[in-house]
């Protein structure tokens, strides 16, 4: 304890702090906002896209619209769901490009192997992302926000601009989508998938 | 519990983000019921999974490119300085205060100066020589010849004047044009001034419309040029006010 008095700024105040020095059109600033969000924007649009390139096209597209609309970030409201607004929209934007395109491509890379021995876990891992791919994507944005990224609710609501009770309905479904799919699979081991557990009105 | 109410709560659970197996009434009914069992314990291992997925990184430089190509159109915002808010403020402050002028001299306007009357019309109407005793709408004040004392009306002095003398309409229009004269200067300081504060933007708009109606008010007003050029008149061009 230093006995002094001396507080460590919060997160946010150094948000703020960074953003208005972005606004002010300082460089080094603006390398530093968008690494302090690299591993998450990125993170969020290949879990959306399945492939690096186009997500790496997308979070950056990202990070220069969130540079460019700076001023338009209302300081009393978080910052990152509104970042991750922007980059779900730019998902969404690749993904129907992606539709359009009449040359069917691989949808999803798979995961780099990190040894020759694949572990279990590390199988289960790759069909868990595949599994996340073959979801909807609205279903895919709001299960991974909200378990990979551990946002509430309530931004992945204002982030997503659909009411709670949706994000609530979409997050549910794509839990039991994720559990059919890995089992269709052999993934996980059943003996029931959720559909025969659950009534069909579910 | 039925297994309706298993997955509800298990759900319910996972939203709050707390252990499910932690939960007693779960765990019971999990116990008893392998299809639920295997529920919970697929999601489990899901959610185990995706905690610990792979992170795969950006490439090298990423921060770099994106800056590198933000910047070119990037325009800065800078903040309005002290010097800048006071001659805001002092605008602003300006430009109520004619309007007050107008307003005040409209007002003035429509209460009406006594009007020297006709002698020979005050002898007839003696008796009606104070405003608002059958005198129909304007108070005299008796000439010269009656002593010089004025004969004000004891009622109230709101008086119906179909048209202002033309001395009265002309000095009015005067001070009209000199404030029109003014306000383009005005008009340009406030463009400077929204370019920093967006906000006061209603107030012009505000100042416009009262500025119109008080064209509207003046006797004769109604005749006056279209809305169109009135707004160019005050200086107030419609394309700054959209």
């Amino acid at each position: 304890m230093s006995g002094q008095g001396h507080t460590e700024p919060s997160p946010e105040g150094d948000l703020q702090t960074l953003v208005r020095s972005c606004l002010a059109g300082d460089q080094p600033a603006m390398l530093a906002l968008v690494e302090r969000f690299r591993g998450q924007v990125f993170g969020l649009c290949y879990r959306m896209l399945g492939q690096r390139q186009d997500a790496e096209d997308a979070a950056q597209e990202t990070f220069v619209r969130v540079l460019k609309n700076l001023h338009r970030w209302d300081p009393e409201r978080a910052f990152e769901p509104w970042l991750f607004a922007i980059a779900g929209n730019r998902c969404r934007t690749a993904l129907a490009a992606r539709k359009r395109r009449p040359v069917p491509e691989a949808a999803v890379e798979h995961l780099p192997d990190t040894s020759p021995d694949a572990r279990p876990a590390e199988h289960l891992a790759e069909e868990v992302h595949l599994a996340l791919a073959g979801l909807r994507d609205d279903y895919r944005q709001a299960f991974v926000l909200f378990h990979e990224h551990e946002m509430s609710y309530a931004e992945i609501g204002a982030s997503m601009e659909i009411p709670i009770g949706t994000v609530k309905t979409w997050v549910h479904r794509a839990r039991r989508e994720l559990i059919d799919k890995l089992r269709q699979r052999g993934a996980i081991p059943d003996q029931a998938t959720v559909q025969n557990v659950l009534p069909k009105d579910l | 519990m039925n297994c309706r109410e298993f997955a509800d709560r298990l759900n319910e659970l996972l939203d709050e983000r707390r252990n499910p197996r932690a939960d007693r009434a779960l765990a019971a009914h999990a116990a008893d019921c392998q299809p639920c069992d295997e529920l919970l314990a697929g999601h489990e291992l899901v959610l185990a999974t995706i905690a610990h997925l792979p992170v795969v990184p950006a490439s090298s430089g990423f921060a770099r490119r994106v800056v590198a190509r933000a910047v070119p159109e990037f325009r800065p915002v800078q903040k309005l300085p002290a010097s800048r808010a006071w001659l805001a403020l002092s605008t602003l402050l300006a430009a109520a205060a004619a309007m007050l002028l107008a307003v005040s001299l409209v007002w003035y306007a429509r209460q009406g100066e006594p009007v020297a009357a006709d002698p020979n019309e005050i002898d007839r109407d003696h008796g009606s020589a104070i405003a608002g005793q059958g005198s129909p709408r304007r108070p005299v004040v008796q000439g010269g010849t009656r002593g010089g004392s004025l004969a004000l009306g004891q009622s109230n002095w709101i008086v119906n004047v179909p048209r202002l003398p033309s001395e009265l309409r002309r000095n009015y229009r005067g001070t009209l044009d000199n404030l029109a004269t003014s306000l383009p200067q005005t008009v340009q300081r406030l463009d400077e001034v929204e370019r920093y504060a967006p906000g006061i933007k209603p107030l012009r708009v505000s100042f416009r419309v009262l500025m119109e109606a008080l064209w509207r008010a003046m006797p004769g007003g109604e005749d006056g040029p279209a809305t169109k050029s009135r707004t160019t008149r005050w200086g107030l061009e419609p394309h700054a006010l959209a």
